[in-house]
C-alpha cells in the first residue's frame, strides 16, 4: 500500500451529478477538492449516437444484486465514469412539490423532509439559472411560484401534437415539460438538434450533464478529477471524524488519502454500502449506522410506459428522449381509488427509436418475426409514447445491505432488495389505465402498455431531524460525524413523483452553501 | 480520457476484433458473419443453434451478425460489454446465461425430435416460442426463458434495426450527433 502524502480539503467520491456540483463550489471557493471517481473518464467525444454504444455509460464496476418481490433495476440507472448517471439522463427536470416534502404531517405516510420547498426555493432558481432550462412555468398549475424558466419550451414535433389531443379530450391539462436542455443558445453551450439521442449522452452539450456545465467549472477552478479509482473504505482518527478513504487504482493499488471534509457522491446503492463497509471497533455496524438506518428507505419511481399506434405519421425519432409535454394531474396523493396513495406524473411524447429496452421492437415482446418487422416498419413512423411514474413510499424493508461476498475492489458485495406495496400496485394500475384512456382519446387506432419497470433510484441514505430514524441531518452531515457528508439522490425521504436530478442539484448546491458559510464548525 | 478513438483502440465498441490471414482486423457484425469468422467463446453447435433461433426471432439476424456479435460481447469484460444484459441485472461473465439458455434450447429441440432450431417444424416453433415468452418450457434447464428469448431478440433487434443500416431499412433518418466510426 502507498500511502498519498497530501492532504485536500475536500475530497468527494463519485464524479456524477451531486458531486460535479459540489466541486465546482468548494473549488470556486478557494477550497482544494478531489474527486475520486470509480469508472472511467469520459469527455463528449465518447458520446456516440447509437443505443449500443451507450451501455458503456451504465454500471461496470462490481455486480450489484437486486432481489424481493419487485428487484429494483440497478443496471440501467445506475451511472458509470465521469458524469455518473447523469451523464446518460435525459434532463427532465421538474421540481417536487411542497406537499412532497410534508408526507408526513399531510398523510401520516413516509417521513417529512427536515426542510421545506421554500427552503430549496432559491437554491432551485439558481441552478435553474446557471444551467438553463426550458420551459413554460406559466402553464405548470401546480405551481405557485412562477420564476420563469430562461428558455422558451423545446420545438414540438407530430407526436407531441398527437399526445395533445389525448389529455384534451379528458381535460388533464398538461404543459411543455421542463427541460434541462437548451431551446436557444445559453451560456456558450448550443440549442439542441432534437435527434433524440439524450440518451447516449450529449455530446454537443446541450442537454446540461455533469460535463456541460459543472466539472468544467470545477476543473477551471484546479478541481481533480481522478477517474478508475474506486474508494473502498472510510477510515476514521477519532469516532466523529473521517481522516481520509481508501481507494484503489487500475490494477488494484490500494491508496490512502487524507481529507479534512469528505463528500459521498456516489450512487444511492454505493453510498449506504461505502458506510457499511467501513465497520471498525468504533463503528461496529458502519458508518452513521448506530440506529440501523443506513441503507433503508431506498426508493424508485414505480413506471409504466403506454404506446399508441396512431394513423397520421408522428416522426418519433425525433425529439428528446425525455419528453415533450408533462401532466402532474395525478399528482394529488390522495384523489385515486382505494387503496391507490400518492402522485403520480406523465411524461408525454418521448423521442422513441427501434431497438434497446425503452424502444419500438421492446414495447411488443410478444412479436417476432414477420409480425415484428411489419411492426416495427409501421411503428416507427406512427407510434407515440407516454411515459407514467408512480410515487413509491419508503419502506425499511426496501433497502441496501452488505453479503458476505468479496468484490474485485475487496469490499462485501451490495444487495439492493424491494417489493412494491398493494398500495403503490393499485396507483401503477390506476396510472396504466389512464394512460391507456389517454391514447384512445388522442385517436391512436392502437394502444397498448408496457411490463411495470422502475426509474430513478432515491433514499437510502435519508436526511432527517432524528438520528433514529434518518442518516444525516437537514445538509447531509452524517449524524454523529462531523465531516462527513452525503450528496445525491440518496437523502430524498420520500420521492414524490417527479424525476429527482433538479431536486438533488439544488439539496447539493444548498449544503455546499452551508458547509462553506460554517467551514471551521466542521474540519 | 476516454474517448471514440481511445475506445476503439480499446476494443469498447459494436465492432470484432478478429483474426483474419493472422492478422487482427476490426469488423462489424454483418462483416464477421459474412466471413464466417471462428467464434472465440461459444462453440460452433451453440453458435448455429443461437444464429437459427435468433434468425427466426427477427429476419436478418444471422446476416446482420447476431452470432459474431454476441460472441464477442460475452467475450470481453462485462464493462466494455454492449449487450442488453447489462441493463438486466444479470450477474456477469455473461458467457454462462447464453451458454445455459442454448443447452437448455438444444434440449428442447431434441425432445421435440429435432437437432437444431431450424430443423423444427413451423408450428413447433411457434408453440415453443409461445412457452418461453410465457415461461412454461417443460424440463427448461436455462436461465429464466421470457429473459433468455428477451435478451436474444434484443441483440437481434439491435444488429437488424439499431445500426445506421437498420435505421435507413426503415425509411427513417439515423441522425448522429457524432456517429458510429463503422456502420454501428
Amino acid at each position: 500500500m502507498v500511502k498519498t502524502p497530501d492532504s485536500c480539503d475536500v475530497l468527494i467520491v463519485g464524479a456524477g451529478a451531486a458531486g460535479s456540483l459540489m466541486a465546482a463550489r468548494f473549488a470556486a471557493a478557494g477550497k482544494s477538492v478531489l474527486v475520486l471517481e470509480a469508472g472511467p473518464a469520459w469527455d463528449e467525444d465518447a458520446l456516440i449516437s447509437s443505443h449500443h454504444w451507450s451501455r458503456r455509460l451504465r454500471w461496470g464496476g462490481p455486480f450489484v444484486a437486486v432481489q424481493g418481490d419487485n428487484p429494483l433495476g440497478f443496471g440501467f440507472n445506475a451511472g458509470w465514469g465521469t458524469g455518473g448517471a447523469a451523464l446518460h439522463h435525459y434532463g427532465t427536470w421538474p421540481r417536487l412539490h411542497r406537499e412532497d416534502f410534508l408526507m408526513r404531517s399531510l398523510y401520516g405516510r413516509g417521513a417529512d423532509w427536515p426542510l421545506a420547498y421554500e427552503d430549496l426555493l432559491p437554491h432551485y432558481n439558481k441552478i435553474q439559472d446557471e444551467v438553463g432550462i426550458s420551459g413554460d412555468v406559466a402553464r405548470e398549475d401546480w405551481r405557485s411560484d412562477h420564476i420563469p424558466y430562461p428558455m422558451p419550451p423545446l420545438p414540438r414535433s407530430r407526436q407531441a401534437d398527437a399526445l395533445e389531443r389525448g389529455f384534451k379530450a379528458l381535460g388533464l391539462p398538461i404543459a411543455p415539460a421542463p427541460m434541462a436542455i437548451n431551446s436557444v443558445p445559453y451560456r456558450g453551450r448550443p440549442a439542441c438538434l432534437n435527434d433524440g439521442w439524450c440518451d447516449a449522452g450529449c455530446p454537443i452539450l446541450a442537454l446540461a450533464n455533469p460535463l456541460a456545465v459543472y466539472q468544467p467549472i470545477a476543473i477551471e477552478n484546479k478541481a481533480r478529477f481522478h477517474a478508475d479509482s474506486p474508494v473502498t473504505r472510510l477510515v476514521t482518527d477519532r469516532t466523529d471524524r473521517v481522516s481520509g478513504v481508501f481507494y484503489r487504482t487500475k490494477g488494484g493499488a490500494l491508496h490512502f488519502q487524507p481529507a479534512r471534509l469528505v463528500i459521498l457522491a456516489a450512487s444511492v446503492v454505493h453510498n449506504p454500502a461505502l458506510l457499511l463497509n467501513s465497520v471498525s471497533s468504533a463503528h461496529p455496524d458502519g458508518i452513521g449506522n448506530r440506529f440501523d438506518q443506513v441503507g433503508r428507505g431506498v426508493m424508485s419511481h414505480y413506471g409504466v410506459v403506454t404506446f399508441g399506434m396512431f394513423e397520421e405519421e408522428t416522426d418519433p425519432h425525433l425529439g428528446v428522449t425525455g419528453a415533450q409535454w408533462i401532466c402532474h394531474a395525478g399528482y394529488r396523493k390522495d384523489s385515486h381509488p382505494q387503496p391507490a396513495f400518492g402522485s403520480f406524473q406523465w411524461l408525454a411524447a418521448p423521442s422513441i427509436k427501434p431497438n434497446d429496452v425503452g424502444g419500438i421492437a421492446a414495447s411488443r415482446f410478444e412479436l417476432y418475426g414477420a409480425a415484428l418487422d411489419d411492426f416495427v416498419r409501421r411503428a416507427s413512423l406512427h407510434i407515440g409514447s407516454m411515459v407514467g411514474m408512480a410515487e413509491q413510499l419508503p419502506d425499511r424493508a426496501n433497502r441496501v445491505t452488505l453479503t458476505t461476498e468479496q468484490t474485485d475492489w475487496g469490499t462485501a458485495r451490495p444487495v439492493l432488495t424491494n417489493r412494491f406495496s398493494e398500495s403503490e400496485k393499485a396507483l401503477w394500475r390506476r396510472m396504466r389505465d389512464q394512460g391507456l384512456e389517454i391514447l384512445a382519446a388522442a385517436g391512436a387506432t392502437e394502444h397498448w402498455h408496457g411490463p411495470p419497470m422502475n426509474a430513478h433510484l432515491m433514499g437510502g441514505t435519508a436526511m432527517g431531524t432524528d438520528p433514529e430514524r434518518s442518516v444525516t441531518d437537514k445538509v447531509g452531515r452524517v449524524h454523529d460525524m462531523r465531516n462527513l457528508f452525503i450528496a445525491g439522490a440518496g437523502l430524498f425521504p420520500t420521492a414524490g413523483a417527479a424525476n429527482p436530478t433538479f431536486t438533488l442539484h439544488a439539496l447539493a448546491d444548498r449544503s455546499a452553501a452551508h458547509i462553506l458559510d460554517h467551514w471551521g464548525h466542521y474540519i | 480520457m476516454q474517448n471514440r478513438r481511445t475506445l476503439l483502440k480499446a476494443g469498447l465498441a459494436g465492432l470484432i476484433a478478429a483474426p483474419v490471414a493472422g492478422r487482427l482486423q476490426w469488423m462489424t457484425p454483418a462483416a464477421a458473419a459474412e466471413s464466417g469468422l471462428k467464434l472465440s467463446s461459444l462453440t460452433t453447435e451453440e453458435g448455429r443453434l443461437l444464429g437459427e433461433f435468433a434468425a427466426s426471432l427477427v429476419i436478418g439476424a444471422i446476416k446482420q451478425g447476431v452470432v459474431p456479435y454476441i460472441d464477442h460481447h460475452i467475450t470481453v469484460p462485462a464493462r466494455e460489454s454492449l449487450l442488453t444484459l447489462r441493463y438486466l441485472d444479470i450477474m456477469p461473465p455473461y458467457l454462462g446465461f447464453y451458454r445455459d439458455g442454448l443447452a437448455a434450447l438444444a434440449a428442447v429441440c431434441r425432445q421435440n425430435g429435432a437437432d437444431g432450431w431450424a430443423d423444427l417444424p413451423a408450428p413447433t416453433q411457434s408453440a415453443l416460442v409461445a412457452a418461453l415468452q410465457q415461461g412454461k418450457v417443460e424440463n427448461w434447464k436455462g436461465p429464466p426463458p421470457p429473459l433468455f428469448y428477451f435478451a436474444v431478440r434484443s441483440d437481434a433487434v439491435d444488429v437488424v434495426y439499431g445500426t445506421m443500416a437498420g435505421f435507413d431499412a426503415l425509411g427513417i433518418p439515423y441522425l448522429a450527433h457524432i456517429p458510429p466510426e463503422q456502420p454501428w
